[in-house]
């Protein structure tokens, strides 16, 4: 496994994230999540085969995602040796202050992502979008708070619009609050607005990035047309990619030609496309089975020429922004 | 005519700027600029109908916009009445401090755009792009100064990522300086990529908009496939917007709902970009007196939600451009 430093922090990361949504109780939204049981032999040869980065969220499969990462980490490893990360913001339960980024929300969920991670601390907190609903000052100072009282060693972002990470990074800077260290945004060869803006933010401020749906949740791991339950089943997953389903066919054939060429799996070509790209730290790979880990290691060992970069990225249009408000 | 206030300052804009890139020296870069006897009767009828607002930059024409601009607008009408803009970027000369947004070039370049418009000072002082060699700091104290000393009373920014004029902001806000007023960027029916971050971003901030290129460079204000002299020679234009894409349905759309008002396209087109709410006055360049005319009617045209509906409908997403 190769590491890296998390933007302009200290920490080292594996430069694979084990994406963590993807376990949880599937009665709970997620109907392809994997249990306690389905989910330890993935964690465990994930945790074996050099990932150190661990990425949930509150809200992924209502905590049950929080919890079970929680148990399967505390039997394989002594936490100092592990980089968790999780989330706030999404809704946890009905009703008022059940969500979003104010104060009381912050401080509230970090104690139950704790208790249900069963640690004192988490290495990364991260705001999981932005909160249109709470000025930015008071979500900011309340993640300070969160740092300063020992409950995260570093603070993130998510997918927001640039302008709004300069501002917050900005304001931060001016209260001498803890600063982002990072940004999990959207990025994948069929989804590379963020080369717009965010990228270039992210080099100027020494942010790192961790992107999400490195590979457009299966899309481009395997020919295009082919079915999968989650593919069946993922209403998000739809929802972002379906817009632009041509111009993905032409994308997804290009994946499928480098890989031949390579003699790789597709995954492996398309993860390796995230892995080159500035400045990109780790993607956050989901995995339900154990074969697409073993992919997203062996990603680590393609190079890509600049021929095969030009072949991968020809096909791309520009499209609408998915994935966030 | 309508005037509105730029941003969240007190002054008061026609809701039409009148563009000035379009008039100076003919040089062969710009086979279609305009001399001085044939300007004189636009920018009277610009004033007459209303206009006090009129953008012009340290590079248009070598500096000859600004002395053409300057010399008629002094023919018209006091200056206090007038709402004068330029901007400082380009290359102005070869060899190093020739060009960009340094505490040195900026300094000087108000000066000399001052000289050439023959005033003591512009309303608004703009940057002409982002200056990647220059420190955002170094550029806000600068421009902060230009302000401090009279010389602008105002200070703007134009085409740029919307990160950058974030950083920009922040910076001039924790020196406690000047900060910019208003964003000159591109917005147009077949350029709307700054949809995406610049206008939310002058709209939580309260950041006045005058686009530039409101008509696409005039391909919206004619049929497809027509051609004119500027379509032509126009080397900028032509890698702006000669780009295979949606640009043939949204010129169609918006020939439909021309002919069923019975108005020219450009006053369509016009009255869209007027009707986004962030937009203060979209820039207007025109080379004949019919072009103005079309931009003063458009303040008046109000689209049904129908018929935005219409001319927005068929855009699809494209590469930014013009910075």
């Amino acid at each position: 496994m190769n590491y890296a430093r998390l933007g302009r922090t200290g920490l080292e990361v594996s430069r694979i994230c084990l994406g963590c949504m993807s376990f949880g109780d599937a009665s709970k939204g997620r109907q392809w999540v994997l249990d306690e049981a389905q989910s330890r032999p993935i964690i465990r040869a994930a945790w074996d085969a050099g990932i150190n980065f661990f990425d949930t969220a509150n809200v992924y499969s209502a905590g049950t995602s929080e919890e079970i990462v929680g148990t399967v980490l505390k039997e394989l490893a002594p936490r100092d040796q592990l980089v968790i990360a999780t989330k706030v913001n999404g809704e946890m339960r009905p009703g008022p202050n059940g969500r979003g980024q104010s104060r009381k929300a912050i401080l509230g969920e970090i104690d139950n992502s704790l208790r249900r991670l069963k640690t004192d601390y988490l290495d990364l907190y991260q705001i999981h979008r932005f909160d249109y609903e709470t000025p930015i000052e008071e979500t900011l100072e309340a993640l300070d708070e969160v740092v300063k009282s020992g409950k995260a060693r570093y603070i993130g972002a998510s997918s927001m619009w640039a302008w709004q990470f300069m501002k917050m990074l900005k304001t931060q800077e001016a209260n001498g609050w803890s600063r982002f260290v990072s940004m999990q945004d959207h990025l994948n060869l069929i989804a590379r607005e963020e080369e717009r803006e965010m990228l270039s933010l992210c080099v100027d401020q020494g942010i790192g990035v961790i992107p999400w749906s490195p590979l457009a949740r299966g899309r481009l791991a395997r020919p295009w047309g082919e079915v999968t339950r989650r593919l069946e089943t993922d209403v998000f997953g739809n929802q972002i990619y379906d817009a632009n389903a041509k111009d993905d066919e032409a994308v997804n054939a290009a994946v499928a030609s480098v890989a031949r060429t390579q003699g790789k799996t597709m995954a492996q070509v398309a993860l390796a496309w995230v892995l080159q790209k500035q400045p990109v730290t780790a993607p956050i790979v989901g995995v339900t089975k154990l074969e697409q880990l073993t992919d997203a290691i062996g990603a680590l060992d393609v190079v890509l020429s600049a021929d095969d970069l030009g072949a991968l990225e020809a096909p791309y249009r520009p499209r609408a922004v998915q994935g966030f408000q | 005519m309508d005037y509105k206030r730029l941003g969240k300052t007190g002054l008061e804009v026609s809701r039409i700027c009148f563009g000035c890139m379009s008039f100076g020296k003919v040089t062969e870069e710009r086979g279609w600029v305009l001399g001085i006897d044939e300007a004189r009767p636009i920018y009277r009828r610009a004033w007459e109908g209303g206009i006090n607002f009129f953008d012009t930059a340290n590079v248009y024409a070598q500096g000859t916009s600004e002395e053409l601009t300057g010399e008629l607008l002094k023919e018209l009408a006091p200056r206090d009445e007038i709402v004068l803009a330029t901007k400082v970027f380009g290359r102005m000369r070869p060899g190093p401090n020739g060009q960009g947004l340094s505490r040195k070039a900026i300094l000087s370049e108000i000066d000399n755009s001052l000289d050439r418009l023959g005033v003591d000072y512009v309303d608004l002082y703009q940057i002409h792009r982002f200056d990647p060699f220059t420190p955002y700091e170094e550029t806000m104290d600068a421009l902060d100064e230009v302000v401090k000393s009279g010389k602008a009373r105002y200070i703007g920014a134009s085409s740029m990522w919307a990160w950058q004029f974030a950083k920009y902001q922040q910076a001039a806000e924790h020196n406690g300086g000047t900060k910019f007023i208003s964003m000159q960027d591109q917005v147009s029916l077949v350029y709307r990529e700054e949809e995406r971050e610049m206008l939310p971003l002058c709209k939580a901030d309260s950041i006045g908009v005058i686009p530039w290129s409101p008509l696409g460079g005039g391909k919206l204000t004619r049929p497809w496939g027509e051609q004119t002299k500027r379509t032509a020679t126009d080397r900028y234009n032509k890698t702006m917007y000669d780009k295979p894409g949606a640009d043939k349905d949204v010129v169609d759309a918006v020939e439909q709902v021309a002919k069923a008002r019975g108005v020219p396209m450009a006053q369509i087109a016009m009255a869209w970009v007027l009707a986004k709410p962030e937009v203060t006055a979209p820039i207007v360049g025109v080379s004949k007196l019919s072009q103005l005319e079309d931009a003063l009617a458009a303040v008046a045209l109000t689209l049904s939600a129908d018929e935005i509906a219409a001319i927005e409908a068929p855009y699809k997403p494209i590469v930014v451009t013009g910075f």
